[in-house]
């Protein structure tokens, strides 16, 4: 797992690992079981505070994407498809939100907005149901 | 006793000069502090006083429940301490300096300097003033780490050390400075750094306290917000607590806000406006925001 933080960013430390973490499980990237750095690898690997890279871990525990086994490290849970729809359906919205952030900042209006997906959707609709066909 | 650090009312005045005034300072043990501040607004005179190496005028430092006036001799024996220049006997090589410095304390962690004389490439028999000025910084670590200190107290030790060099320096710090509940207190003026290290910053000005704040506190709060009212701008809004300064530019507003950001933007919210742009701070930015002094050609 490669990460790429940016101390200078307005996102704290912490929840820019977390982030990151949680994209690559919701793309597959990371699978369950598989081990991540310890707290104290992290930190020196990104040149950070061990205590930031303890928080990250914290909170992604708490939310269920991983696992610490006392003795033998820090993993990404066990988890069935639920959890996984989960960190999907965050990384989901979170675009939703950036797509709604943009279009209020156009002055459109949520029911133009809609309208405007509803068309997308319609229209991807069309070309997935095509491509069924051939 | 969970403070490393804690100052009451901290004064030092040189004739009539106040170097450091009435500075009430807090630093949790198991964290790392990072302490800034421009040249000359009084940094390396609080740490001398932390150090004991000056008397204050005034106030009172207590550093690991113990006194700095009463207790220094003991508290030599728990701080590592890293000056701006790297204090080195020139006529001495590595390893009789690391032999001397071995000798005035009680406990020595010869497999960590064995470690890093390795990793850091330092000649053992070469005398300290045909190191380089990154070898010297190097050594002087070593020297303030080697009894394991419970508070390594460093003032600005990256100056004149090359990005790897730096790099490699704060790794060991992180390596050998932050187990065991050891605290870290940072003097720095490479923000870039202490933004990647520090749980808490501290800003001092003209021998004053401006700011501490946890530094992921600091990333989430303190913002600037670019906003086009329809109308005039909302009393109420330029007069939220947590918004702190207000600019305006023909019809665009400027607010500096740091507290109660999500309620300021609601409230924003509500009014409709034309635009609206949150901008984030970083450290440099936010630095500038509380050390802006008037006159200078900085805005």
């Amino acid at each position: 797992m490669w990460f790429k933080i940016n101390p200078a960013s307005g996102i704290p430390i912490y929840l820019q690992i977390g982030q990151q973490i949680k994209t690559a499980v919701a793309s597959g990237a990371l699978q369950p079981g598989d081990q991540l750095p310890s707290v104290r690898e992290l930190a020196l690997e990104l040149t950070i505070n061990p205590n930031t890279a303890a928080k990250a871990y914290q909170e992604l525990e708490r939310e269920g994407i991983i696992t610490t086994i006392r003795g033998k490290g820090t993993f990404i849970a066990n988890q069935e498809t639920p959890l996984n729809s989960k960190a999907n359906l965050e990384l989901l919205n979170h675009n939703i939100d950036r797509l709604i952030i943009d279009a209020l900042n156009m002055r459109l209006d949520l029911q133009e907005l809609k309208e405007l997906i509803d068309k997308r959707l319609t229209d991807w609709q069309k070309n997935l149901n095509r491509e069924g066909q051939t | 006793m969970s403070k490393a650090i804690e100052t009451r009312g901290l004064t030092k005045t040189y004739g009539v000069t106040p170097a450091v005034k009435n500075l009430n300072l807090e630093v949790e043990k198991g964290s790392i502090f990072g302490f800034l501040g421009p040249n000359g607004a009084g940094k390396t005179t609080t740490i001398k006083m932390l150090l004991g190496l000056l008397i204050p005028t005034e106030g009172t430092a207590t550093i690991l429940g113990l006194d700095t006036k009463k207790d220094h001799l003991k508290l030599r024996q728990k701080i590592g301490y890293v000056p701006e220049t790297a204090s080195l006997y020139p006529y001495l090589t590595v390893q009789e300096h690391l032999d001397l410095i071995k000798s005035l304390h009680k406990t020595w962690n010869e497999t960590l300097i064995n470690r890093y004389l390795d990793i850091f490439n330092l000649p053992k028999k070469q005398k300290a003033d045909q190191l380089s000025k990154g070898m010297q910084t190097q050594l002087a670590l070593l020297l303030a780490l080697g009894h394991q200190p419970e508070l390594l107290i460093l003032d600005e030790p990256t100056a004149g050390l090359d990005p790897i060099m730096r790099r490699e320096f704060l790794q060991t710090i992180i390596s050998e400075a932050t187990q065991n509940n050891q605290t870290v207190f940072l003097s720095s003026h490479v923000l870039s750094e202490v933004e990647r290290i520090a749980d808490t910053i501290g800003i001092i000005k003209h021998g004053e306290l401006v700011l501490t704040r946890p530094v992921d506190e600091l990333k989430t709060e303190e913002k600037k917000i670019r906003v086009v009212f329809q109308g005039d701008a909302p009393k109420h809004i330029l007069n939220h607590p947590g918004v702190i300064k207000v600019e305006q530019e023909k019809r665009s507003y400027l607010l500096t806000v740091n507290s109660n950001l999500e309620e300021i933007l609601v409230a924003i919210e509500k009014t409709k406006p034309f635009a609206v742009d949150i901008l984030d701070l970083n450290l440099e930015e936010i630095f500038f925001e509380y050390t802006k002094t008037e006159g200078r050609l900085l805005r």
